[in-house]
């Protein structure tokens, strides 16, 4: 498992994300922060444009955000859109060796 | 976050006030063989009175984008005219062994594959070109799959009004119920595009979703 940060993962791009994950078969990189919809369909966008369908098969991924419980409901959803970025982490793995990760309220869990 | 919202709901706004479009494109995604293509052909039957697309029980028949222009949809007094753009369904991987299992030549399946992988890149590209999607998911699979939360959640960030049909609950395991708990936001309709069960409700909640 390899750790990043997502301003690492910024200043790399979706492109060398792949990459990496291409260059060692067992690679599950581990991004310290929920990906935002665009930047996962970027991400899968790319996984396809180096998918060969045997050799590399493209990737599994899972974003997972901690729920912040609060009372205050919709006030804490309104204050968090101007304060903090949200977390979460996201998950992505060569499917060549991740055949699921399974996602569920809790978390995830990754079959191989 | 929140700035870039609000510039994709003024662009989107915009766009389409100055844009002189007279029909509306309206795409079908989903996983593969959630039922996109059945669906569209069945609309497009039922509206113009052929199909226009093929589906299969091997995944990824639809490996390019396939458009059957100014279908005009009514509903009791309502009605408007739709372009239908059925779309390669959405993958993070593709592995040419599944066509093999279904019993592909390993030469066809490779080469099914080496398009399919295409095709996902230009059903996501497309998302720039539609105005409304249904999202066609298949009601005996679980929901909460990233494929679909990705869809849903990029839907949602371009703006894009959506409706979600579980579809397939003709069959033993389908469970519309299911697809709700996970998107409990959304609007989500059980149909069966082979059957037909559910269309009718599917139709009046599709013309009001377009004519908002």
């Amino acid at each position: 498992m390899e750790l990043i940060s997502y301003d690492e993962y910024k200043k790399m791009g979706e492109k060398e994300i792949i990459k990496k994950i291409l260059s060692s078969k067992n690679k599950i990189i581990i991004i310290n922060k929920k990906l935002s919809p665009d930047e996962e369909i970027k991400l899968i966008e790319q996984a396809m444009n180096y998918t060969t369908g045997k050799e590399f098969k493209g990737i599994e991924i899972a974003s997972i955000t901690k729920q912040k419980k609060s009372s205050f409901g919709a006030l804490t959803k309104i204050i968090s859109l101007f304060l903090k970025k949200e977390e979460g982490i996201t998950l992505i793995g060569n499917a060549n060796v991740i055949k699921k990760i399974k996602q569920s309220k809790e978390g995830a869990i990754l079959k191989i | 976050m929140v700035i870039s919202k609000i510039k994709s709901f003024f662009r989107n706004k915009l766009l389409r006030i100055f844009r002189k479009k007279k029909h509306i494109v309206l795409g079908f995604y989903g996983p593969p063989n959630a039922g996109k293509s059945t669906l569209a052909n069945r609309i497009s039957k039922d509206f113009a009175g052929e199909e226009f697309t093929t589906s299969s029980e091997i995944p990824h028949e639809t490996r390019e984008i396939l458009i059957k222009e100014k279908v005009l949809i009514k509903k009791g007094n309502k009605s408007l005219t739709i372009n239908l753009v059925d779309t390669p369904g959405l993958a993070t991987k593709i592995d040419f062994e599944d066509f093999v299992k279904k019993g592909l030549k390993e030469k066809e399946a490779k080469k099914r594959a080496r398009e399919a992988t295409k095709g996902v890149i230009e059903a996501i590209k497309w998302l720039d070109n539609v105005d409304a999607v249904v999202v066609v998911l298949d009601a005996t699979k679980d929901p909460l799959d990233q494929v679909n939360i990705t869809l849903i959640g990029n839907l949602e960030s371009r703006n894009i009004p959506f409706i979600i049909a579980a579809n397939k609950i003709d069959l033993k395991k389908a469970s519309a119920h299911r697809i709700r708990e996970v998107f409990p936001d959304y609007e989500v309709i059980g149909i069966s595009a082979k059957t037909g069960e559910g269309m009718n409700y599917f139709y009046e909640k599709l013309i009001e979703i377009l004519s908002r």
